[in-house]
């Protein structure tokens, strides 16, 4: 009688390998998902912090430059950059455990 | 460097947002901010570092900003325009070739070819002389002036106005024809909601463009660059958060 052969067997350990084209996929969507989150947490800040923590953080301008340019004091620039962060944190903080 | 020795109920307000814990130890949560970016002169700088070497609690927070300002980061946008302009005016150097050795050896070679073909055309002649050959010119023309690299200026600036105005008008035509088709759909009670959308549209726009002219102003006066730059990242951004709350729409309330 003839032997069959044995289909060669893979456990489903090895299947990771066939995941990383899945994966970055779901990593792009998930990358995606927490930009928009971001976005709308800093969007939603009241404008006076939503102006200085865009301009500190994402245009890298210093408090002296912020303070200059939106015509207010630089004590200003720090508080309300103190304010806005600590109002940020409650919306980003889910963001912080799931990375 | 102020100290706030206030305590925790009267730190915080009755509609308390803040998770940043109040300073128990004196030091200010402004200036844990001011000092986490750099914005503190060195010996405050240092002073308030050593302070939060020692203090687990603002040690705890100062950990607390790291991971949000991380988390911060993970917002990515689109290009400004004024990164797209700039990269107009100052195009980046080529990127390096992943050509293999032979490639650039063979362009070299043709290169060399043409060039010789070309000195011989403007007249340039080979001549055996005691010392060997000698490479010999006609008419020698001038050096070649460098190209010096123009700073920026108002004109500019009004092309970098023109350009983000351009995207405002093309962005509020997308959302009114948006609003428009969603018009035609909805239900009376939607209506009210369209409205207040497009009313808080005009807003923002209003307000960046405000910001903007403001900021702009200030660029002319100072020849300050990175407020330039901010101006037009802060408008870029403000616009895409107005598209994402077009692509909200009908979904959950924010």
């Amino acid at each position: 009688m003839r032997r069959r052969a044995r289909r060669p067997e893979i456990s489903l350990g090895d299947c990771d390998a066939l995941l990383p084209v899945h994966a970055s996929t779901a990593e792009r969507v998930s990358k995606r998902e927490t930009s928009l989150k971001v976005a709308r947490a800093v969007s939603d800040l009241p404008e006076d912090e939503r102006q200085v923590v865009v301009l500190r953080h994402y245009g890298d301008l210093s408090f002296a430059e912020i303070a200059a340019v939106l015509e207010v004091p630089n004590s200003t620039v720090k508080s309300r950059m103190a304010r806005g962060l600590a109002r940020l944190k409650i919306p980003l903080a889910p963001l912080d455990q799931t990375r | 460097m102020t100290n706030n020795h206030r305590d925790s109920s009267s730190f915080r307000s009755p509609d308390d947002f803040s998770e940043f814990k109040t300073p128990e130890c004196g030091l200010a949560n402004e200036d844990l901010v001011a000092w986490y970016y750099g914005e503190l002169g060195q010996e405050e700088a240092e002073s308030v570092k050593a302070h939060v070497q020692a203090c687990a609690f603002c040690d705890e927070e100062s950990n607390a900003l790291r991971q949000l300002t991380s988390t911060l980061d993970q917002w990515t946008t689109s290009p400004s325009p004024t990164a797209t302009i700039l990269s107009e005016l100052n195009p980046p150097p080529p990127a390096k070739s992943a050509w293999t050795w032979w490639k650039p050896a063979l362009v070299g070679l043709a290169a060399g070819l043409i060039g010789f073909i070309a000195l011989c055309g403007f007249g340039a002649s080979w001549e055996h002389r005691e010392q060997g050959f000698v490479l010999s010119f006609g008419d020698v023309a001038g050096p070649i002036q460098p190209t010096i690299t123009a700073p920026i200026t108002k004109n500019d600036l009004r092309t970098l106005v023109e350009f983000i105005e351009d995207r405002q008008e093309l962005r509020s035509y997308e959302l009114f024809r948006t609003i428009e088709e969603d018009f035609n759909h909805s239900e009376e009670r939607q209506e009210a909601r369209l409205v207040n959308l497009a009313l808080r549209f005009e807003n923002s726009m209003r307000r960046d463009r405000e910001t903007l002219s403001r900021m702009l102003g200030h660029y002319v006066e100072t020849g300050e660059t990175r407020a330039r730059h901010a101006a037009a990242l802060m408008v870029s951004r403000a616009l895409d958060d107005n598209l994402h709350q077009i692509s909200d729409f009908p979904g959950e309330e924010r």
